[in-house]
């Protein structure tokens, strides 16, 4: 199962292609075991809160009623010794939420196939398409792979938060 | 005992001093009931007004016998409800009553009829009309509000073709002598009745086509057929090759592959020109009608992408991953952008 550094891995991978990371939030080590209580967090952007991991700090937005965590880099905020923890009650009430939203979306559909959306806007390109390329986590290399597999299209229509993503 | 001139003028010096609480609620009514309709895909145009002062002293002396003074002194309701003013335009005849039951949720509207008139007239003014106040709830949810407590606002609900016929048919009424229309007048009211009958129809029948088109637009494209078809389409030219083979490299980049999305991609006769021209330069042989020209006019956006596909296509290479992996050969080493 990935890590949030698996995750910020893949993002630092695809910089300047892809802005987000999607995945479903049982997929997450962290996440799905209520360990976000040892990663150094702090508030970030409006519903977002920030991660330090070993692969470098991540922002994190939690979709609790589709089950979807959403991950960017935040390269350009360093983190600051003043900065506050995060509420350690309501994001973990959250990321609770997210988590068991997550496991009935899936239904049991994926089996144990973990997948991750790339997703950003189009480079030089002159109309916006979205750009959105899935990944499914391969654990023995503890890599993000591109993922051509039968439920593609499924999981693109699945794990697609509601708030389109930032332009 | 009915009004006076006097007592008119001083209700509409009063009016006037009250006129902004007036204006903010018929804002407020427009603003939520224009969201709602949207939210319900109900396609309308939304506009509002307070009261003119002149309209209403001219309303209030063309209606002085019916009113006493009296009546006025607490608020101008129930006397007269329309300071407060909103119409909605609707495109469609057939969006007018789930508008109306939109109104009914969303504000308050007594039960009386003289809160709710339906003018169905067949050869004459078309409307609906709707007096309606906040919900107690909404006002003691917003401060701003708190002045507009059981104010009326008056609703107007109307298709654009009526909502012509009708401001016409009021200028006669109302602007003119004697308030009734002369037989050429009314001669022309009732052609013009039959015309807007026709652009209305006209109209439906537009809104239907488009709306058809928009969901044929976005409805994914889920086999080589259809994709072969959107794509000649897009491009207009015949296309030949592995449309099965596209639309894996298609799904694998997009969210959906859609007409939609398709459109919005660099494909016209001048990228794929571009795109030949690029092919060449790598010492590829493109095929008149083949599938390698759009794929090159798309490697510039997802040809990185497209490589890390076709490195989990399982089996014997087949053209599409063969002239991919020639494009990924060809960028590795400068050849291509």
């Amino acid at each position: 199962m990935p890590t949030l550094t698996n995750v910020a891995e893949a993002l630092r991978r695809y910089t300047g292609r892809y802005q987000f990371l999607d995945a479903f939030a049982d997929d997450v080590d962290e996440l799905r075991n209520g360990e976000l209580e040892g990663v150094p967090t702090s508030p970030a952007g409006p519903g977002e809160v920030a991660i330090d991991t070993t692969a470098g700090r991540i922002f994190m937005r939690i979709f609790p009623d589709q089950g979807i965590a959403r991950f960017r880099l935040a390269d350009q905020h360093p983190r600051s010794n003043n900065d506050p923890l995060v509420a350690g009650a309501a994001l973990g009430a959250l990321v609770g939420a997210a988590v068991s939203s997550a496991s009935k979306t899936k239904e049991g559909l994926l089996g144990g196939l973990i997948v991750g959306m790339l997703v950003g806007g189009i480079v030089a390109a002159q109309e916006p398409v979205e750009r959105v390329l899935a990944l499914r986590f391969d654990q023995p290399t503890g890599s993000w792979q591109v993922y051509d597999g039968p439920l593609l299209r499924w999981a693109k229509r699945t794990l697609y938060p509601a708030t389109p993503p930032a332009a | 005992m009915a009004l006076t001139s006097l007592q008119v003028a001083t209700l509409v010096e009063r009016y006037k001093r009250e006129r902004d609480r007036f204006e903010k609620l018929a804002a407020i009514v427009s603003r939520w009931l224009s969201s709602r309709l949207r939210a319900a895909a109900i396609p309308h145009v939304p506009t509002f007004r307070s009261k003119d002062p002149d309209s209403l002293g001219k309303k209030l002396a063309r209606e002085a016998d019916t009113h006493e003074f009296r009546m006025f002194e607490r608020d101008f309701a129930p006397s007269v409800k329309d300071l407060a003013g909103v119409r909605v335009l609707l495109y469609r005849p057939r969006d007018v009553e789930p508008a109306c039951g939109i109104v009914e949720e969303l504000f308050l509207v007594p039960q009386p009829d003289e809160f709710r008139k339906d003018h169905v007239n067949e050869t004459g003014y078309r409307a609906r009309h709707r007096v309606a106040s906040l919900r107690p709830e909404d006002v003691d949810a917003d401060p701003f509000a708190a002045n507009l407590r059981f104010t009326p606002c008056e609703i107007q609900i109307v298709t654009i073709a009526d909502h012509i016929w009708n401001e016409l048919e009021h200028d006669i009424v109302y602007k003119t002598p004697h308030g009734r229309p002369t037989d050429v007048q009314t001669s022309l009211l009732s052609a013009l009745r039959g015309q807007l009958n026709a652009v209305g129809g006209v109209v439906l029948q537009l809104m239907d086509a488009t709306d058809g088109q928009r969901a044929e637009a976005a409805a994914p494209i889920e086999s080589p057929y259809d994709l072969r078809r959107a794509l000649e389409a897009r491009c207009a030219r015949r296309i030949v090759g592995d449309f099965d083979g596209l639309l894996d490299l298609l799904s694998g980049v997009l969210r959906e592959v859609t007409k939609k999305q398709l459109h919005e991609l660099p494909l016209s006769k001048s990228d794929l020109d571009a795109a030949r021209e690029r092919l060449e330069g790598i010492g590829q042989k493109p095929a008149s009608d083949g599938l390698d020209v759009i794929i090159v006019a798309l490697w510039p956006l997802y040809g990185a992408e497209f490589a890390d596909i076709v490195k989990e296509w399982a089996g014997r290479p087949g053209p599409i991953a063969r002239l991919i992996r020639a494009l990924d050969k060809a960028t590795n080493e400068g050849r291509l952008s």
